[in-house]
C-alpha cells in the first residue's frame, strides 16, 4: 500500500471513529482519544503555557467531541482539522477568560471542517512528516513573517491587534501575513505533489 | 479588486484577524464567484489547518482521560463494536427543549388566570373558565413542535383576552339573541374603558353558509361602525378583538350576517344585541 493509500486510510478510520462515538460507543470515543489527544494537548500547551488550563481545555475539546461526533459529515469532514480548530479557539477562549481584556479576537470557524474541508492535504499527509514539514517551513519564512503569524493563530490576535503590540502600521502587519501564508502555500503544495 | 488585496484578504481571513468590514468585503467575493477568491481561499485554509500540526506533541496526564469518560459514562450505550446498539430512542433533548420552553407559557397562563380572578367581579365562572382553560391546554401538551406553535398562539389569544378582562374598571356586557339566532346562542363582550379595547365571544351560533361572515358592529349612537369579522375558534366560539373602540357615544353591539368578509354598512339579519351602560 503506497503512503499516500496508508494516510488516506487513517483520514477514514477517523472518520468511522466519529460515526461511532455518534452511536454513544466507548471503545471509539477511547480510541479517538489515545490517537489524538497528544497532538491537541501539545496545541494547548503551546497556546495557553499552562498545562491545568490546557488540561481543562482538552477535556472541553474531547466532550464537544462527543456531543458533536453526531453532527459530523463523513463525506465531507475532516475530522483532523476540525479537533484542531477546536482545541485552538478553546485555547484563546480560556486566554480570554484568564486576561479579562478585549484582545485575541481573531475566530476561527469550528464548523468548516465539521461538515467540509475533506480534501485537505490533511487528509493525505503523514503527520509525524507534516510536522517536520512544516517545522521547517515555518523556520525558513522571514521572522517577521512567522512572528505574525505565529500571533494571529496562536495567540488570536488580531491584524490590528498585532499592529497594535508590535508597534508596526497595520498595512505592514497585511502585507507580511500576506507573504508569510503565501510562502507556506507554496512549501506544502511542493512537498505533497 | 487587485490580486495582491485579494491575496491578502484570503491570508487574514484563514486566520480569523481579518476587521468586520474586510471579513464582509471577502466574503462578498467569494459569494460574487470571484475565481480568484475562491481558490486562495481554500488555499490558504489549508494551510492554517496545518499550522497546529507544527507543534510537538504532548502526553496528557494519565488521569485525564478517566475523569472524560466518567463525564460521558451516563451517555454511553455500548461498550465497543461489537455490543449491538440499542434501538432508536426518541430525541430526549428536543424532549426536554419543548417541555422547559412549556413550562414559561404555562407560569404566564396560570399568573395571568389569578389576576383575573381576583379582579374582575361578576365573571368569575368566565374568568375560571379561562383559567382551567388555559391549565387543559398547558396540560395537553404534547412532544410535537407544531402542536406547541398551535398552543402559543391559543395562549396569545388568552393572553390578549386576558389583558382586557383584568384591567381595571373592565365591564362585562351580556348581549341578546334575536330571532334569526339559535335559541342557545349568546355574547358576552369584556370592554376596558381605560384600554379603549373589547373581547367580544359569541357562543352557539351555526356556522355561517358558504359565502357568509358573522360581523360586529358598535353602534355609536345610532350608526353603525365596522368592529370586525367574528372568527370561529376550535370549540365552535366565535370571537373578536376590538381594539379602536370610539371614546364616546357607544350604545351597543349586534351582529349581523355579512358577505364573505363583511360589508361597509349592515346588510344582512341581525343575530345578536346588546346595549352598553357607562357609568
Amino acid at each position: 500500500m503506497t503512503s499516500d493509500a496508508k494516510n488516506k486510510n487513517a483520514q477514514n478510520e477517523d472518520s468511522l471513529l466519529f460515526e461511532r462515538i455518534a452511536t454513544r460507543e466507548k471503545a471509539a470515543f477511547s480510541e479517538l482519544y489515545d490517537r489524538h489527544s497528544p497532538k491537541l494537548y501539545g496545541l494547548a500547551i503551546k497556546i495557553l503555557k499552562d498545562p491545568s488550563l490546557a488540561e481543562d481545555v482538552l477535556q472541553e475539546v474531547f466532550l464537544t467531541i462527543w456531543k458533536k461526533a453526531d453532527q459530523f459529515d463523513r463525506q465531507r469532514g475532516n475530522p483532523m482539522a476540525w479537533m484542531m480548530i477546536l482545541c485552538r479557539n478553546r485555547c484563546i477562549d480560556a486566554l480570554r477568560r484568564v486576561e479579562k481584556n478585549k484582545q485575541r479576537s481573531a475566530v476561527l470557524d469550528e464548523n468548516t471542517f465539521l461538515t467540509g474541508g475533506s480534501d485537505s492535504p490533511l487528509e493525505i499527509a503523514n503527520h509525524n512528516e507534516m510536522r517536520a514539514l512544516l517545522q521547517k517551513s515555518l523556520s525558513n519564512i522571514p521572522s517577521e513573517q512567522r512572528t505574525l503569524i505565529e500571533m494571529a493563530y496562536f495567540e488570536g490576535f488580531s491584524q490590528s491587534e498585532i499592529a497594535q503590540h508590535l508597534d508596526l502600521p497595520l498595512g505592514t502587519v497585511k502585507t507580511r501575513i500576506r507573504s508569510g501564508m503565501l510562502k507556506l502555500r507554496d512549501v506544502i503544495q511542493r512537498a505533497t505533489i | 479588486m487587485d490580486k495582491e488585496k485579494i491575496e491578502a484578504l484570503a491570508a487574514a481571513h484563514s486566520l480569523g484577524v481579518l476587521s468586520e468590514e474586510d471579513r464582509l468585503a471577502f466574503e462578498a467575493l467569494l459569494k460574487s464567484k470571484n475565481p480568484h477568491a475562491i481558490s486562495l481561499h481554500r488555499e490558504m485554509r489549508e494551510v492554517a489547518a496545518l499550522l497546529p500540526l507544527s507543534v510537538e506533541e504532548v502526553a496528557p496526564p494519565a488521569d485525564l482521560k478517566d475523569q472524560i469518560l466518567s463525564k460521558i459514562a451516563p451517555q454511553i450505550t455500548r461498550e465497543s463494536a461489537e455490543t449491538a446498539a440499542p434501538a432508536a430512542k426518541p430525541d430526549n433533548e428536543l424532549i426536554r427543549g419543548l417541555q422547559s420552553g412549556l413550562l414559561w407559557w404555562k407560569r404566564l397562563a396560570i399568573g395571568f388566570a389569578f389576576a383575573a380572578v381576583i379582579l374582575l367581579v361578576g365573571s368569575l365562572a368566565y374568568v375560571s373558565y379561562l383559567k382551567n382553560d388555559i391549565k387543559t391546554l398547558s396540560s395537553q401538551v404534547e412532544l410535537s413542535g407544531k402542536l406547541i406553535e398551535n398552543l402559543k398562539v391559543d395562549l396569545e389569544q388568552k393572553k390578549q383576552v386576558l389583558e382586557v378582562v383584568q384591567a381595571q374598571n373592565t365591564r362585562v356586557f351580556a348581549i341578546n339573541r334575536l330571532e334569526a339566532a339559535p335559541e342557545n346562542a349568546s355574547a358576552t363582550v369584556f370592554y376596558a374603558p381605560g384600554q379603549n379595547r373589547a373581547i367580544f365571544y359569541a357562543y352557539n351560533l351555526t356556522p355561517p353558509p358558504a359565502g357568509k361572515d358573522y360581523q360586529l358592529w358598535m353602534l355609536r349612537g345610532n350608526q353603525p361602525v365596522d368592529a370586525g369579522i367574528l372568527k370561529a375558534d376550535e370549540t365552535g366560539r366565535y370571537f373578536v378583538e376590538v381594539n379602536t373602540l370610539p371614546e364616546n357615544e357607544l350604545s351597543a353591539f349586534a351582529v349581523t350576517l355579512e358577505p364573505k368578509g363583511g360589508a361597509p354598512q349592515p346588510t344582512g339579519a341581525m343575530y345578536l344585541l346588546g346595549t352598553t351602560t357607562r357609568g
